[in-house]
């Protein structure tokens, strides 16, 4: 049963294409960390506290 | 690299890998996309294609992860101040209002009453005299219900300010149904953050949230929330309670909270038994997630095609992390640098545990506190339920992401704060899953990033309560 997988792998192998990675890059975004911040303050705890409810979830 | 240490996933016919410690997306191929997947699900044993394809993958990750700086913890156990930063006091232990699925007997918590002002100077004493910055949230019950214990509290922060004592902001969750001239002023002059409480529309609102009296609490927030906002630069918005009664209604009850101007939208899943009447099923749960999701992916679009300027929260969540490639350790601050003082003075790790006898880190009465046994102990427990210490996160791919669950639900759950809630697991990873796609959709479009960083900065101006921002609705 293996074996048998093994040399099915093995033949996928021979047709897989050559490996592809590329960063998604988000360093333009660099200094708007206050505006997620911002924009993240009901999300905080889902706990019903609000913006600045000072949970910490953000780091703050 | 180990299983635990990327997560592969596809969205529209692109495959993606997302590596845990790097904070950081990559596109790659279907192939190895594919091998990923096998590895990560932990299928054994390989032939000798799939094994090559994996070590090619773990060498190119290795090299790359040596060129990177390293992701730093947004706070660490080593990290953590000895201070309070952000403090509930629960000024009234009374409610108007009897919601349905209130997890505070009525908000009452087993012990109605109000908050004195000697509560208030032992408070202070005990944790505002540092020289320090604090955020204080009046917090109940309803703590509009005690607005003279409110005053006076606003006035003793005042003069820890001028003493060079500690310098206090507040914030106040209210339920939005009393309004007054003084709450006009307290909200204008010396509040910075207001959360008000509603559901959604009439029906749903006054379904899940009646009076004791019999008048309709829809009616009286509606107009309070016009009154309590027109004239004035405090951040506010609003926090609705999502239950088996208004699970299918999530687009809904977003857009009637919307309708009520530029605040902020939260919308939570309520925490009840789970034989509750208000309880969601597995399925309800399942099509609330569905709907969260879609009213996030809709956010993003209008926020950077420039119609109505209104956004949905987790795609700048994400986007935090990843543009500050931070790892969260932790849910929240609580029974750290958040605690919450009840009416008795009884301290607590946070709002949510106020009542649970085992949690009860002593009483602000006591000048030794913060020296005591039992507050050092909880806190420690705290500071080191790490996402890296607690079972069932330490090997998630999506754990610096999350930072586990919240430390309440997972108690209520278990009756332990280390085990996540699975719930809030799936949650996550579908948010992460569907919307980390579309968000590096926009980053890669210079147009639509563009348009989005100058969004963010208009949002900010508004959120931040600057006059001249752009309307920007955020939930």
């Amino acid at each position: 049963m293996n074996v048998d997988k093994t040399r099915s792998e093995n033949q996928q192998s021979n047709e897989m294409k050559p490996m592809s990675i590329r960063r998604v890059e988000f360093d333009s975004l660099e200094g708007l960390n206050q505006a997620f911040e911002a924009m993240t303050a009901m999300i905080c705890c889902g706990n019903q506290g609000g913006p600045g409810c000072t949970c910490g979830s953000m780091g703050g | 690299m180990e299983r635990r240490d990327f997560h592969t996933f596809g969205k529209d016919g692109r495959h993606y890998v997302f590596l845990t410690d790097l904070v950081s997306l990559f596109e790659i191929d279907a192939d190895t996309s594919a091998v990923l997947a096998r590895v990560e699900a932990g299928e054994t044993p390989f032939g000798e294609g799939v094994r090559q394809r994996w070590q090619q993958f773990c060498d190119h990750m290795d090299e790359l992860a040596r060129s990177m700086p390293k992701a730093k913890a947004l706070r660490s156990p080593e990290d953590i101040p000895d201070h309070v930063i952000g403090l509930y006091l629960f000024v009234s232990q009374q409610c108007n209002l009897r919601c349905t699925y209130c997890y505070a007997d009525e908000g009452e918590y087993g012990q109605p009453g109000k908050m004195n002002k000697e509560v208030v100077r032992q408070t202070f004493d005990r944790f505002f005299s540092e020289g320090q910055r604090h955020q204080v949230t009046f917090f109940g019950g309803e703590p509009l219900m005690n607005l003279p214990v409110v005053n006076k509290t606003i006035e003793l922060a005042d003069e820890y300010r001028k003493a060079g004592k500690a310098d206090i902001a507040f914030n106040v969750v209210t339920n939005g149904t009393i309004y007054s001239k003084k709450i006009e002023t307290l909200f204008r002059d010396h509040i910075s953050d207001v959360t008000f409480s509603l559901d959604g529309p009439k029906a749903l609102q006054d379904e899940q949230r009646p009076s004791k009296s019999g008048w309709s609490s829809h009616d009286k927030i509606s107009k309070n929330i016009e009154r309590l906002t027109a004239d004035t630069q405090v951040n506010w918005g609003i926090r609705s309670i999502v239950t088996s009664q208004g699970c299918d209604q999530v687009e809904e009850i977003y857009r009637h909270l919307n309708e009520f101007g530029p605040g902020g939208i939260g919308l939570v899943d309520a925490d009840v038994p789970t034989d509750h009447p208000l309880y969601m099923d597995d399925e309800a749960y399942e099509r609330f997630v569905e709907q969260i999701v879609a009213v996030n992916r809709k956010g993003l679009r209008s926020f950077v095609e420039g119609g109505q300027p209104v956004a949905f929260e987790y795609p700048f969540y994400i986007l935090f992390h990843f543009v500050s490639r931070t790892h969260n350790l932790y849910h929240c601050n609580a029974g750290t640098n958040l605690l919450a003082v009840t009416a008795e003075g009884d301290v607590y790790p946070c709002h949510r545990f106020v009542g649970i006898d085992e949690f009860r880190m002593g009483n602000v009465a006591d000048p030794a506190l913060r020296e005591s046994a039992p507050f050092q102990d909880i806190r420690k427990r705290f500071m080191h339920t790490t996402v890296d210490e607690r079972s069932g996160c330490c090997d998630c791919w999506a754990r610096y992401l999350c930072g586990g669950s919240c430390d309440k639900y997972s108690y209520t759950e278990h009756g332990d704060m280390e085990p996540p809630v699975e719930r809030h697991c799936h949650y996550i990873k579908t948010v992460i899953e569907v919307l980390l796609p579309d968000v590096a959709a926009v980053i890669e479009q210079p147009a639509e990033r563009l348009e989005l960083m100058q969004r963010l900065r208009a949002g900010l101006s508004c959120r931040i309560g600057a006059k001249g921002g752009e309307e920007v609705h955020v939930a």
